[in-house]
């Protein structure tokens, strides 16, 4: 067992403990499902992180063909487990985001800038994953699945990151009102937040690199 | 500012439920899930790896 593995365990088990008994502030409308907070954004951070790699390796694997060398079609695959990976967490973090909107918003989905941005972003990566099915040839295959890759980051960001930003959003941190200031977080959250966010993003790798491990068995097989 | 600590005291919060100790069970409930999938993520680690070393030999 590598110890990165170990401190995500740790990590999202302390969250878990914490995040249950650990003070919160009393807000009115939220109430105890402040503690969402430990659990639901860490799937979005999570989400970010995974597919962050995804596009890294998205661009080893693009820049390995280079100077005459052999294309690294491994790197390609690894983009795609990341991925996939990543889209696992972003329904989660959909589904757990819906649960606590029907008890603060009054409903479970709204034409809220952040929760469209999500769906157009699940699309994107939906598509991302059929133009990897369509094509029969792998090393095609593997580098315009990579440009893709390229654009399907940049469209992510700025429909999650950016638009939601720039209108009125339910989401704390949007429509203008920086994200985790005092506002939003005390300090006691942050001492369960930060642990929470890093700990689900090693289990996130792990899990990623279990999947990649797998295709690249099935690969030499 | 004795109004704004009326008013975060008037918050509902499960006081209460944490105040007799039963958090704790819902604190077992969640971490034997979360032992359960650990546990079979590092069987899968350990069978995945034995696969891997099986292949180079």
């Amino acid at each position: 067992m590598k110890a990165w593995k170990i401190t995500g365990i740790i990590l999202v088990a302390y969250s878990m403990y914490a995040g249950l008994t650990f003070d919160v502030p009393r807000l009115v409308i939220l109430n105890e499902t402040i503690r969402n907070l430990y659990f639901h954004v860490p799937m979005w951070f999570t989400m970010i992180a995974l597919l962050g790699n995804s596009l890294i390796q998205s661009i080893r694997f693009l820049r390995s063909g280079q100077e005459g060398r052999k294309v690294n079609l491994s790197l390609d695959l690894k983009a795609k487990n990341f991925a996939e990976v990543a889209m696992l967490f972003s329904l989660l973090g959909l589904f757990t985001g819906m649960i606590w909107a029907k008890a603060t918003w009054g409903t479970y989905w709204t034409s809220d800038p952040k929760l469209n941005g999500t769906a157009v972003t699940l699309l994107i990566y939906l598509a991302y994953f059929v133009l990897r099915s369509s094509i029969e040839d792998l090393e095609k295959k593997a580098r315009l699945s990579s440009v893709y890759n390229v654009f399907a980051f940049v469209l992510m960001i700025v429909f999650i990151g950016i638009l939601p930003r720039m209108t009125a959003s339910l989401h704390p941190g949007n429509g203008g009102n920086p994200a985790f200031s005092n506002y939003d977080l005390d300090d006691g959250m942050r001492m369960v937040f930060y642990p929470a966010v890093f700990g689900w993003i090693l289990i996130g790798w792990w899990i990623s690199l279990i999947r990649h491990r797998l295709d690249i068995l099935k690969k030499e097989k | 500012m004795i109004f704004l600590q009326a008013t975060r005291s008037a918050v509902e919060m499960a006081d209460t439920f944490r105040a007799d100790g039963k958090i704790y069970v819902v604190i077992a409930v969640l971490g034997i899930i979360f032992v359960g999938l650990i546990t079979y993520l590092i069987y899968l680690d350990k069978k995945i790896s034995r696969l891997e070393k099986r292949n180079r030999e």
